[in-house]
C-alpha cells in the first residue's frame, strides 16, 4: 500500500511541499474514514449472533428475552446499523471506543496491554531485516554475479519464497522443538523471574523467534532492493573511479554505497510497516504471543465487533501515520538529490 | 553529517528503542510474579485467559466459573464425592414441605478484607441477582427474602424446586454488599476489588495479557486456612506443561489429551483419569426433515458406535448410554434403556422402509429422488463427521458434510439449515438443566420439538420431585422417552485425563464440578479437609 506521495516526485521549489504534505495527509484520512465505516459493516455480514455466541457454554442457563435485549443493549448492537454507528462514532469521537463484555474490559485498555507486545516485534523485526538485507544486498551489488552474490541470491530466492508464518512455525520446530535453545511460544516465562533486569531479559529472550520470523521476509525484499541498486551503482563512475584509487572497505560500502541507497531504502520501509502490520498477526498466533494478532483473531471467532472496530481502527490510524511520515521523509531526501 | 551514518544512527535508535520497550515490559507493575516451589502450587490449562475472577466479569464458560469459585463461596457446597455439603451455610432445614427454608449461616466467615460476612450480603445477593442476571443460575424462583439475624435468613419459594440446593443456591456466589451495593453495572466493574469474596483463596494478582492468576490462601477462611499457601493458574500447552511438571515448575496439567497420557506416565507423572460425560452426540432436526422418529430411529441403527470408538477416540472413550445421563451421573438408570441401539443395518432398513423410503439398488429414495442428509458440525469433531458420512453414505443415504466455523454453525442452526448436527455438551450437573439442553431454543440445545410433551411434562415432574428416589424414578423415565424419541442420538463419551505431581491429589467428582463441569479441580482439592457433606 502506498498512497501517491511515494511515487510523486516533487516538481520545484521548496514551498510546494506544505501543500502536499496536507494533501498526502487528506487522502489518508480519507482512507481511515472509509476504513473506518468497512470495520463497522464487515463483521456484522459475518455469519453468528454475538450475544448467542457469547452464551455458547451448555452450563448456563437460557436467557429470557428481556435478559437478551439487556444484553444486546450493553454491547451497543440495538437498534438498526445506522443508529448503531451514529452511536459508535459518536463515542469514537469522543475517544471512547467501546467494552468488550467478551473479554470484560475497555477496548483501549485491551489494546493499551497488547498494543507494546506487538510493538516489540516490529520494531524489532525492522533493524534486523535493515542490517542484515542491506549490507548483504550491497555486498552482493559490488562484485554481480561473483561468489557472494551466488549463494547470497540463491539463498534470499528461498527465502522470500517462503511466507513468513511458515517460517515461524519451521522456526519453531527447529529451535524450539527439535534442539530446544530458545522458548518455542509465549512472551514470558510461565513464572517469570524476580528483578527487573532478570525480566527483561526474559522477555528479550522469548522475543527472538518471533522477531526472527517476522525479519526474515523482509531481510529478503531489502536485499533485492539493495542488490539491485548496488549494481546499477557499480557501474557508475564515481564508483569505478573511487575504486581505481584502491578505494574500499567500509568506507566504500558506507559512504558510496550506503548514501545513495538510501532513499530507496526508505521509501521501502514505509512499505515494509504495512506488511510487518499484516504478517505479526499471524506470527503472533503461532507463538501464542499476546499482542494485538491473538487479541484480533479472537474477536473474530467470538464476533466480538466492538473489540474489532478498536483493534483495526489502531492499526490503521498507526499504519496509515507512519506511510505518511515515512513518505514525508522520502519526498524532502529526493529534493535534496 | 553523511546520510549513511545516519542511516546507522537510526538503525541505532530503533534497537535503543526495542530495548527501551523490553525494559518498560519488564516493569510491568501487574505481572503475576511467583516461583513454584513449596508456597506455589502452578495449575496449567491450555484456554486462554478467562477474565478477572469476579462472578460478573470471568468469561462465560466452565473454567471461569470454577477459577472464580476459588475466590467467591456459595451459600452450599460440595464434599469430595460431588454431594451437596455446607459452604456459607453451616445448616438448613426445608419448611413447608420445600416452600421454604431456615438458613443458618456461619459464625466466622469473613470476606477477604476482614468484614464479616452476614445475613445481609446473602439478601442483598438475591436482590442484586434479580436486577442484574447471572447466567449460570437464576434467582427468579425465590419469592422473599427475610433476614432473621447476622447469621439467620428465611427463604420463600414461588414452587417447590428439587434443585434449589443443588443448583441454585450451589450455583449462586454470594456478594459481598459493601462492595457491590453501588455498582450498576457490575460487568464493568473489573477492578480487584471485584474479585473481593468469601472463598479460600483471594486474587493477589491478574495478567490478563498472559492469561496468568496469582491466588494467596485466605488464612481466616471458616474452614481452616487452605492447604496451599498460594495457586497460580497459568496458560500453557500441555505438551509444554508436562515438560515444565518434569522440571518440578508446574503441578496440574488439567487438560492433558488422552493421548499423551502414556507418554506422561513413563515420564514418571501421577495422571488420572475419568469419563467426561460430555457425550458427542448426533442431534436430529427433529422439527423439520427428520420429525419421523423412525427415521431418527433407523439412523441410529446405522451407525457403528463402536467403530468410532476405535477410529475417532483410538479406544479412548465408551459408547454413550442413549438415554441422555451417562453413567457415572446418580441419575442414571441402567434399566431405563429399552434401546442402545445397537448397531444393525437390517433393522435400519425396516425402519426407513417403514417411513416411505424405498432403497433402489442399494441408495434410499425419498419421493423418488434420492435421500440426501445436510451434516453440519464443528472443526472440533471434523473427524468423526467424516467417519459417520462414511457409514451413512455405506447404508445408502447421501451425506452433504459442512464442518463450520463456530458463528456460522450458529447461524445455521438457529435458522434450522440442517439435517444431522455433531457437538457434544454437558450430561453432568442437576438435572435441572436437561430442560434447556433438549427443549431449549439455545443453538447448542437439541431443540427438540416435543409435540406430545411426554418429554416436557416429565421433566417438569422431576424438578418438584423433592424425594431423591421419587426424582431418580422420574428421571429413569425420562431417559426412556430420550431413548425411544432419540432428540438426539448419544455416541461416545470420551475420556478425560489430568496429571499431577507428588505435591496435590486432584480428583474428579462424578457428576461435575457444581454447575457440571468437567475438570479434576473442585476446590476441595485446595483445601486442608475437604467439607463433609451436609444434614
Amino acid at each position: 500500500m502506498s498512497f501517491g506521495l511515494l511515487t510523486a516526485v516533487p516538481k520545484a521549489g521548496g514551498h510546494a511541499q506544505i501543500p502536499e504534505l496536507l494533501r498526502g495527509f487528506a487522502t489518508r484520512l480519507a482512507v481511515f474514514l472509509l476504513l473506518l465505516a468497512l470495520t463497522f459493516a464487515l463483521p456484522r455480514l459475518l455469519p453468528g449472533d454475538p450475544v448467542e455466541l457469547l452464551h455458547s457454554s451448555d452450563l448456563m442457563r437460557e436467557l429470557t428475552a428481556a435478559e437478551e435485549q439487556q444484553l444486546y443493549r450493553s454491547m451497543g448492537l440495538e437498534g438498526s446499523w445506522l443508529d448503531q454507528f451514529a452511536g459508535y462514532m459518536a463515542a469514537v469521537l469522543q475517544g471512547n471506543l467501546g467494552y468488550s463484555i467478551q473479554h470484560g474490559a475497555a477496548v483501549s485498555q485491551l489494546l493499551a496491554h497488547a498494543l507494546p507486545w506487538t510493538g516489540l516485534l516490529i520494531l524489532g523485526a525492522m533493524p534486523i531485516a535493515l542490517l542484515i538485507g542491506v549490507t548483504a544486498g550491497i555486498e552482493a551489488g559490488r562484485c554481480p554475479h561473483g561468489p557472494f552474490d551466488l549463494i547470497a541470491t540463491g539463498l534470499m530466492t528461498c527465502l522470500s519464497s517462503v511466507p513468513p508464518f511458515a517460517w515461524a512455525i519451521l522456526l519453531v520446530l527447529v529451535f524450539g522443538v527439535m534442539w530446544p535453545i530458545l522458548p518455542p511460544a509465549g512472551a514470558q516465562s510461565v513464572m517469570p523471574p524476580h528483578g527487573a533486569v532478570q525480566r527483561a531479559i526474559d522477555i528479550a529472550w522469548h522475543a527472538v523467534l518471533p522477531m526472527l520470523s517476522l525479519a526474515l521476509h523482509e531481510v529478503a525484499r531489502f536485499y533485492f532492493l539493495c542488490r539491485g541498486e548496488a549494481v546499477g551503482l557499480s557501474s557508475r563512475p564515481f564508483i569505478v573511479n573511487a575504486r581505481a584509487r584502491g578505494l574500499g572497505g567500509l568506507r566504500e560500502r558506507i559512504h558510496y554505497y550506503g548514501r545513495n541507497l538510501l532513499p530507496a531504502v526508505l521509501a521501502r520501509l514505509s512499505d515494509s510497516v504495512t506488511g510487518l502490520v499484516g504478517t505479526v498477526v499471524f506470527v503472533e498466533i503461532v507463538f501464542s504471543y499476546p499482542g494485538l494478532g491473538g487479541l484480533i483473531y479472537d474477536a473474530i471467532g467470538d464476533r466480538d465487533y466492538v473489540l474489532l472496530q478498536g483493534a483495526v481502527l489502531w492499526l490503521a490510524a498507526f499504519v496509515l501515520l507512519m506511510n505518511w511520515l515515512l513518505d514525508a521523509v522520502v519526498s524532502v531526501l529526493a529534493r535534496r538529490g | 553529517m553523511s546520510k549513511g551514518r545516519n542511516a546507522l544512527l537510526g538503525i541505532g535508535g530503533l534497537g535503543g528503542l526495542v530495548v527501551a520497550m523490553v525494559v518498560m515490559l519488564a516493569d510491568q507493575p501487574d505481572a503475576t510474579q511467583a516461583s513454584a516451589g513449596e508456597h506455589v502450587l502452578v495449575i496449567t490449562q491450555a484456554d486462554g485467559d478467562q477474565g478477572l475472577l469476579a462472578p460478573f466479569a470471568h468469561r462465560r464458560n466452565g473454567l471461569g466459573y470454577l477459577y472464580t469459585s476459588y475466590v467467591f463461596d456459595s451459600l452450599v457446597g460440595q464434599d469430595a464425592h460431588g454431594k451437596v455439603a455446607p459452604a456459607l451455610a453451616e445448616s438448613w432445614q426445608e419448611l413447608d414441605g420445600g416452600l421454604a427454608y431456615d438458613i443458618r449461616l456461619r459464625q466466622n466467615a469473613q470476606w477477604h478484607d476482614g468484614v464479616p460476612v452476614t445475613a445481609a450480603d446473602v439478601a442483598f445477593t438475591f436482590s442484586y441477582l434479580s436486577s442484574h442476571p447471572y447466567p449460570f443460575a437464576t434467582v427468579e424462583g425465590i419469592a422473599s427474602v427475610t433476614v432473621i439475624s447476622d447469621t439467620q435468613i428465611h427463604l420463600t419459594l414461588k414452587q417447590r424446586d428439587a434443585s434449589f440446593l443443588s443448583h441454585t443456591l450451589m450455583a449462586l456466589p454470594i456478594l459481598p454488599e459493601h462492595v457491590y451495593a453501588d455498582q450498576a453495572r457490575p460487568e464493568r466493574f473489573t477492578g480487584l476489588d471485584a474479585a473481593t469474596g468469601s472463598g479460600p483463596y483471594s486474587l493477589i494478582s491478574y495478567d490478563k495479557v498472559q492469561g496468568r492468576y496469582l491466588l494467596q490462601r485466605n488464612r481466616d477462611y471458616y474452614d481452616g486456612a487452605p492447604r496451599y499457601e498460594q495457586l497460580a493458574l497459568v496458560r500453557m500447552a500441555p505438551d509444554r506443561a508436562i515438560e515444565a511438571m518434569r522440571a518440578d515448575e508446574v503441578d496440574i496439567v488439567s487438560d492433558l489429551p488422552m493421548d499423551r497420557v502414556e507418554y506422561a506416565k513413563k515420564q514418571g507423572l501421577n495422571v488420572v483419569t475419568a469419563l467426561g460425560n460430555h457425550p458427542v452426540r448426533l442431534v436430529f432436526n427433529s422439527g423439520g426433515s427428520l420429525s419421523d422418529r423412525n427415521l431418527r430411529r433407523g439412523i441410529a441403527y446405522g451407525i457403528d458406535r463402536q467403530a468410532l470408538v476405535k477410529i475417532v477416540h483410538r479406544g479412548d472413550a465408551v459408547i454413550a448410554e442413549t438415554g441422555y445421563l451417562q453413567r457415572g451421573s446418580p441419575w442414571f438408570s441402567v434399566q431405563s434403556h429399552p434401546r442402545n441401539y445397537a448397531y444393525d443395518p437390517e433393522e435400519a432398513a425396516v425402519l426407513f422402509e417403514t417411513s416411505g423410503w424405498q432403497s433402489d439398488d442399494g441408495v434410499w429414495q425419498a419421493g423418488g429422488r434420492p435421500v440426501q442428509l445436510r451434516l453440519i458440525t464443528d472443526k472440533r469433531h471434523a473427524q468423526m463427521a467424516t467417519v459417520i458420512a462414511d457409514q451413512l453414505e455405506r447404508l445408502g443415504i447421501g451425506i452433504a458434510l459442512r464442518v463450520l466455523e463456530r458463528g456460522a454453525l450458529q447461524e445455521r442452526i438457529a435458522s434450522g439449515d440442517y439435517d444431522l448436527r455433531l457437538s457434544s455438551s454437558s450430561a453432568m450437573g442437576d438435572p435441572n438443566g436437561l430442560r434447556d439442553r433438549v427443549l431449549g431454543d439455545n443453538w447448542r440445545s437439541d431443540r427438540y420439538a416435543d409435540h406430545q410433551g411426554d418429554i416436557g411434562a416429565v421433566l417438569d415432574a422431576q424438578a418438584r420431585a423433592l424425594d431423591a428416589v421419587e426424582r431418580k424414578a422420574i428421571l429413569a423415565r425420562f431417559q426412556t422417552l430420550y431413548a425411544e424419541e432419540l432428540p438426539a442420538y448419544m455416541l461416545t463419551n470420551p475420556y478425560l485425563a489430568t496429571a499431577y505431581s507428588n505435591r496435590v491429589h486432584p480428583y474428579y467428582l462424578p457428576d461435575g464440578v457444581a454447575i457440571g463441569i468437567p475438570l479434576a479441580l473442585p476446590k476441595s482439592v485446595f483445601l486442608a479437609s475437604p467439607p463433609l457433606a451436609g444434614q
